[in-house]
């Protein structure tokens, strides 16, 4: 019995491990960068207290950022985890036979590409003269809409926005598949054979059944959207002006270009009381892990 | 009869839905191709139209400007990564469903909250912890974190598929005389195989395409992965676009077919996934 007890830790240590050196130590660290104040190039820092924190509720572009991080994490819980169910629930449905897997594949392919080709593509297609999405507009008339799409401080956060929800959309939507295909089929025959209908069906049998799966995509979902960087980056760095700035965008800006190593390290933390508050609201809510009374 | 009607509609509105969202992605992944393999003269005078003559020389070009090198490092890093993500999630998935051992609670929480981080938080304590261990600039400073920070998002994912194998099936091997290690690796491998597979694709296609770390703690070209590479890669080329885009769909070609040939295992292993019931 009790080499059982020593062996268990010999199967949690390889991954407590890593998990400890390189995600919760920098987390520990970060909180200490943000009370001082710190540069990359040089070991010298200085003990400033809260000075960083202040200045974060001072800062206009923190405003800025949280707002646009926000925008960002609506529409995404509207596209990818109300549109992706939906396209799951579809693709899932008696109404489609043809093409299940066709479909489900082609949705999905967006996702696995990586953000600087979406981004070279994007920029392509969001182009102010040659560009695929003015043309569009232009050859059906609608001249007055063809802006600069990523140049106009009104229309760059919803076109990063867009592109976004273009690419994770059908990877929300797969991982709702996979989950209501683990749904044993009896149960679903059973609930047609009373009735149910299509939305019925959904929410009083597929939709409970699949609470877990619903719950990551969910949290990975409005995670994403809270420490959004690399579509950032990649499309407009931040601009025009801030009107693009996230946190996750402003705290590598602070890093690299003003060199304030520890008021990152603020802003960091803001990122991560944010994420961490939500992720849990959102398992307590949804009482994940409750499968383990079944055991 | 109303009712069948009610069923083709519902059909027929479905299929134009899918078939809208399906062209939105079918058609700019079609215009990078086509425009990939035209001459610039051709690209700058009508990007819609169809390249006269299919020039190949583009691919060539980008292939030896640097796209070569950058696969190789992202394969290598990808295959590294992944296999240290599978065999550590797995080890402590077992463990935390399975066994009995002090702290459990503790640990499996330690396990998951790693989530709950944002890369952001750490990047700039790890480039300073990556510069001491002299990591920093190397494969192993994007080995070790693409890793770590996989590991409780694998680890929730196996979960479910890990605690809902009966116990019974454990119970037999044990009476067969079956080790614990032999019970993880001959049982609950193949078992939750499906679970396992979703949680490498997830992972293989996350690793390939990090940027985020691969941006902060390389800084030599040398180690460029396909995402960071391709962005120096545009920078280079700005004004060459139809090399550039070359080297787009060089760098998207790999992830393709992964992604078309594992789909098909995917699917025929999700039928396997009725254990659960």
């Amino acid at each position: 019995m009790k080499r059982r007890r020593t062996q268990a830790y010999l199967y949690v240590i390889p991954a407590l491990i890593l998990i400890i050196v390189f995600v919760y130590y920098p987390v520990v660290q970060n909180v200490i960068y943000s009370f001082y104040n710190m540069s990359s190039f040089s070991v010298h820092k200085y003990f400033i207290g809260l000075y960083n924190y202040r200045s974060l509720i001072t800062d206009p572009v923190i405003s800025v950022a949280v707002k646009n991080n926000f925008i960002y994490m609506f529409w995404s819980l509207v596209f990818q985890v109300g549109g992706g169910l939906l396209i799951a629930l579809f693709l899932e449905s008696k109404f489609v036979k043809k093409g299940r897997v066709f479909f489900r594949t082609l949705f999905f392919i967006p996702s696995v590409i990586s953000i600087t080709v979406i981004g070279t593509l994007f920029t392509f297609i969001y182009q102010p003269d040659v560009g695929l999405l003015n043309s569009i507009l232009r050859f059906v008339g609608l001249d007055s809409l063809a802006v600069g799409w990523l140049g106009n401080s009104h229309t760059a956060l919803y076109a990063i926005i867009a592109m976004s929800q273009w690419q994770y959309t059908g990877y929300a939507a797969m991982l709702l598949v996979v989950a209501i295909q683990r749904i044993s089929p009896e149960i679903l025959e059973s609930s047609r054979l009373d009735g149910c209908g299509f939305f019925q069906q959904a929410r009083y049998i597929i939709i409970p059944q699949i609470r877990d799966t619903l719950t990551i995509v969910v949290i990975i979902t409005v995670n994403w959207a809270m420490q959004v960087f690399n579509e950032i980056q990649v499309m407009t760095g931040g601009g025009p002006g801030n009107a693009t700035q996230t946190l996750g965008n402003y705290m590598y800006t602070a890093a690299w270009s003003y060199d304030k190593f520890g008021y990152a390290s603020a802003i960091g933390n803001l990122i991560l009381v944010i994420t961490v508050i939500l992720s849990a609201f959102q398992m307590r809510l949804s009482g994940f892990g409750k499968e383990d009374a079944r055991k | 009869m109303n009712e069948k009607y009610g069923v083709h509609f519902k059909r027929i509105l479905i299929y134009i839905v899918f078939s809208v969202f399906a062209v939105t992605i079918l058609y700019p992944l079609f215009w990078i191709l086509t425009n990939s393999l035209k001459t610039n003269k051709e690209f700058y005078a009508n990007t819609f139209a169809l390249p006269e003559v299919l020039n190949f020389s583009n691919y060539v070009e980008a292939w030896k400007s640097g796209i070569s090198m950058y696969y190789i490092n992202s394969l290598f890093v990808t295959v590294i990564s992944v296999a240290l993500i599978i065999v550590c999630s797995t080890l402590a998935v077992y463990a935390v469903t399975r066994m009995e051992f002090r702290f459990k609670k503790l640990i499996f929480a330690l396990l998951l909250g790693g989530m709950f981080v944002a890369p952001q938080t750490a990047v700039l304590p790890l480039y300073n912890l990556l510069q001491k261990l002299h990591l920093y600039n190397s494969y192993a400073a994007m080995i070790f974190p693409d890793t770590a920070f996989r590991l409780s998002f694998s680890i929730f994912l196996l979960y479910p598929a890990f605690v809902s194998v009966p116990g019974e099936l454990e119970e037999a091997a044990v009476l067969d005389g079956c080790t614990r290690f032999q019970i993880y690796r001959k049982l609950f491998f193949p078992v939750c195989k499906p679970a396992v597979m979703v949680c490498l694709l997830l992972n293989l296609i996350y690793v390939w395409d990090e940027f985020t770390f691969a941006l902060n703690f390389i800084s030599d070209e040398r180690f460029y992965t396909i995402p960071v590479g391709l962005m120096s890669f545009s920078q280079a080329l700005y004004t060459n676009w139809v090399v550039l885009l070359s080297g787009v769909v060089l760098a998207v070609i790999p992830v393709l077919i992964l992604f078309v040939v594992f789909q098909k295992y995917f699917v025929s292993g999700l039928t396997v996934g009725s254990v659960k019931e």
